[in-house]
C-alpha cells in the first residue's frame, strides 16, 4: 500500500495505539467470557430450564419495553424536535435523568411510586393490579432506564428533517395525522429503529433496578448474579443434580443470543434499505 | 376579473426580520411573480399564504374566502418549495397522486388525473422511479405535477429554477407557461432573477427588506426609467413585444412605434425581448451592417463605469448600451446626441 504524501504517519500511529487500548478493554472481556465457558457448559445452560426461561423472559420484556418506548417515545420525541414551547429544554433535560443516576437509585425511585403501598402502585393495587415483581414491574423498570434512547433518536431525526416537508404535504390537503403517518414516519423510521434497538439493548442489560422493583420473575441478568453469588463462575453439580449451570455459561449463552438478535435485526434493516 | 389571492395589511415580526404591511392582489388565473433579492422576505410571504404560520396582523383571502385562520390543508393552495422536497419513500406516481390519496379519491380517478399532468409535463416515463433517481429538472416537473394534481385554487412556486442548469431552465419555463395556460390556475412564483420574472410574469411584485415596493406588469417595469422599482430593470434592455409573423424563419416582433425587431424564436403572441447592453452597437450614422435590427434615439443619460460607459438612449423604446470609454470619446457623444443603435438578431433573447 502506498501512502499519500499528506498522510500523517506518526499522528495516526498515536491515535491507533490509543484506540487499540480501548478496543482491547471493550472486546477482551466478552471474548474471554465466551472462551471461559466450554461447549459442554453452554449445552448445560441450554438444557437448564431456569436459565432458558430467564433468557426468554429477558428477550420478551426488553422487546415489550422497546415497543412501549416506540409507542410513547415517538410522540414525545416529535413534540420536542418539532416545537419550541416554554419548558421544552427543561423536559429535554428531565428525560435524560434516567441515564445519569445509578441503577440502584433508579430502582428505589421506581419503588417509591409504583410500590404497592405507594401512590400509583396503591391506586392500581385497588384494582387488583400489582406493579412490582411481575412482568409489568419489569417493563416499568426497563422503560424508565431505557426509553430515553428512543426519544432522543426521534427528536434528533425530527430536528434534522426539513419542516417544509410537512407543509408541502398539508398544502396538498393532507391532515396532520395523514402527513405524520405517510410523510414524517417514513422519513424518520431509521432513527425510530435505531432508538428501539438501543432501548432494547439497554433494557436487556438491566439488573440493579430490577433487584428492587422486580426480583421475580427472574430475568437473565438477575439469574446470572444469583448463580455467581451462590456458586461462583462455573457449573456446580452434586450427585447428578445440577445446582448451577454456571454463571459464566448462562452469561455466554445470553451474549450469543443477544448478538444473534442484534445481527438479525441489522440484516433485516439493511435488506429493507436496499 | 375576481381576485385569486389577496393579502391585506400583512405584518409579522421575527427576531431579526419583519414583513411590513404587505398588500397584494393577484387576479384569479393570473401568473404573478414575487421578485426581490435574497433575504427580502419573498419566501416568508409565500409561507404566510400557504399557512405555515399565522401572521401577527393582516389577512389572506383566497377567491373571496378569508383563510387566515385555516390550517394549510384547508386552504386549497399547493406549495412547491425551492428544494422540491419530493417524498423520497414514494414513486413519482405516488408523489403526484399524494394529495388525491389524502383526499380519499379512488385509485382509478387518481391515476386519470395524475396521468394527464404527467403527460402534460413530459414525465410519464418516470412514474415508477423514485425521486433519488431523478435529475433536477425532472424533480421540478414532478413537484409541479404533485402541486397541480389536487386542482388547487392557487400554486405557490418558490424559486422553481434555482437548482437547475441554464438549459433546463428555459424548458421548465416553457412548461410553466404551458401548464398555466392549460390549467388556468393562479400562480405565485418567487424568484430573485429579473429575466426569469420578465419571462413568465403577467404581473410582478417587487419586494425589498420585508416590504412590497411596487407592483406592475413586466412591460411597465422595463419602460420605467425613474421609479425606484425600475432600477431592477433599469440598467438592462427588456422590450415587450408581439410576434406578428415570420420571415425567412425569423420571428418579427412588433415593439410599438412602427418598429419591428427580428428574433430567433418559435414563440407567438406576447413576448419579452432581452438584449444585453454590451451587445448593442452605437453609431452616429445609419451605416449598413450585418446586424438586422436598427433603432434610433437620443442620448439621455451617461454613466461612467470606469473603462466603459453606459448610455441610456431614448427613442421609440429606451435602449441601454455599454461602450468603451475610448469609443465614447472618439464619437464625441453628449446628452442629446442623435445616435443609431444596432444589435444582431442572434443577440435578441426571447424570454
Amino acid at each position: 500500500m502506498r501512502l499519500s504524501p499528506g498522510f500523517p504517519v506518526r499522528f495516526v500511529f498515536v491515535l491507533s495505539a490509543l484506540s487499540g487500548i480501548l478496543f482491547f478493554l471493550l472486546v477482551s472481556p466478552v471474548l474471554s467470557l465466551i472462551g471461559t465457558s466450554s461447549l459442554s457448559g453452554l449445552l448445560l445452560a441450554i438444557s437448564n430450564t431456569e436459565a432458558i426461561s430467564a433468557i426468554a423472559l429477558t428477550i420478551y420484556t426488553s422487546g415489550l419495553t422497546a415497543l412501549v418506548a416506540v409507542l410513547l417515545g415517538v410522540p414525545l420525541g416529535y413534540l420536542l424536535g418539532k416545537y419550541r414551547f416554554p419548558g421544552r429544554s427543561l423536559i429535554d433535560s428531565i428525560i435524560e435523568i434516567p441515564l445519569m443516576i445509578p441503577h440502584t437509585v433508579a430502582g428505589i425511585a421506581l419503588i417509591t411510586i409504583f410500590g404497592s403501598a405507594e401512590f400509583v402502585g396503591g391506586i392500581f393495587k385497588g384494582y387488583g393490579i400489582r406493579m412490582t415483581n411481575n412482568v409489568l414491574g419489569i417493563v416499568l423498570t426497563l422503560v424508565f432506564v431505557s426509553a430515553t434512547y428512543t426519544v432522543k433518536q426521534v427528536e434528533e431525526a425530527i430536528k434534522s428533517m426539513d419542516p417544509k416537508l410537512e407543509l408541502v404535504s398539508r398544502s396538498l390537503g393532507a391532515s396532520s395525522t395523514f402527513t405524520f403517518i405517510r410523510v414524517t414516519l417514513p422519513n424518520i423510521w431509521r432513527s425510530v429503529v435505531t432508538g428501539a434497538i438501543l432501548t432494547w439493548a439497554r433494557a436487556s442489560s438491566e439488573a440493579a433496578a430490577l433487584f428492587i422493583m422486580a426480583y421475580y420473575p427472574t430475568v437473565a441478568s438477575v439469574l446470572i448474579w444469583n448463580l455467581y453469588a451462590g456458586y461462583g463462575l462455573h457449573e456446580s453439580i452434586s450427585n447428578g443434580v445440577v445446582l448451577s449451570p454456571g454463571s459464566v455459561n448462562v452469561a455466554a449463552l445470553m451474549i450469543i443470543v443477544n448478538l444473534a438478535i442484534f445481527v438479525l435485526f441489522k440484516l433485516v434493516q439493511r435488506k429493507r434499505e436496499k | 376579473m375576481r381576485d385569486g389571492i389577496t393579502v391585506q395589511n400583512l405584518s409579522h415580526s421575527w427576531d431579526h426580520f419583519s414583513l411590513r404591511n404587505i398588500n397584494l392582489s393577484v387576479a384569479e388565473g393570473s401568473y404573478f411573480v414575487l421578485l426581490g433579492p435574497t433575504g427580502s422576505g419573498k419566501t416568508l410571504l409565500l409561507e404566510a399564504i400557504a399557512g405555515a404560520y399565522r401572521p401577527n396582523e393582516g389577512r389572506v383571502i383566497v377567491t373571496g374566502e378569508d383563510v387566515s385562520a385555516l390550517p394549510p390543508e384547508k386552504r386549497g393552495i399547493s406549495y412547491a418549495p425551492q428544494n422540491y422536497l419530493l417524498f423520497d419513500n414514494m414513486t413519482v406516481r405516488k408523489n403526484v397522486e399524494f394529495g388525491l390519496h389524502a383526499k380519499g379519491i379512488p385509485e382509478q380517478e387518481r391515476w386519470n388525473r395524475a396521468k394527464h399532468l404527467l403527460d402534460l409535463l413530459g414525465i410519464s416515463h418516470l412514474v415508477n422511479r423514485f425521486p433519488r433517481n431523478l435529475s433536477g429538472g425532472e424533480k421540478q416537473r414532478v413537484s409541479l405535477a404533485r402541486a397541480l394534481a389536487v386542482e388547487p385554487r392557487a400554486v405557490l412556486l418558490d424559486e422553481p429554477l434555482s437548482a437547475v442548469d441554464t438549459e433546463t431552465k428555459s424548458s421548465i419555463l416553457d412548461y410553466l407557461r404551458r401548464v398555466h395556460k392549460e390549467t388556468g390556475v393562479t400562480v405565485i412564483h418567487v424568484t430573485h432573477d429579473q429575466l426569469e420574472a420578465a419571462s413568465v410574469a403577467e404581473r410582478i411584485g417587487v419586494m425589498r427588506n420585508g416590504e412590497m415596493v411596487e407592483v406592475g406588469a413586466p412591460a411597465e417595469f422595463a419602460e420605467s426609467s425613474s421609479s425606484e422599482v425600475g432600477s431592477v430593470f433599469r440598467s438592462d434592455n427588456l422590450l415587450a413585444g408581439n410576434v406578428i409573423g415570420k420571415d425567412a424563419g425569423l420571428a418579427l416582433v412588433d415593439i410599438g412605434g412602427g418598429k419591428i425587431i427580428e428574433a430567433v424564436t418559435d414563440r407567438t403572441g406576447q413576448v419579452m425581448l432581452h438584449i444585453r447592453p454590451e451587445e448593442v452597437v452605437v453609431s452616429k450614422h445609419a451605416v449598413d451592417t450585418s446586424a438586422r435590427n436598427r433603432l434610433s434615439g437620443t442620448v439621455a443619460e451617461i454613466t461612467d463605469l470606469g473603462p466603459t460607459v453606459r448610455l441610456r438612449i431614448s427613442g421609440v423604446r429606451r435602449i441601454m448600451a455599454i461602450i468603451t470609454r475610448r469609443s465614447f470619446f472618439e464619437m464625441q457623444l453628449n446628452i442629446g446626441s442623435e445616435v443609431y443603435v444596432f444589435f444582431k438578431t442572434t443577440s435578441v433573447e426571447v424570454l
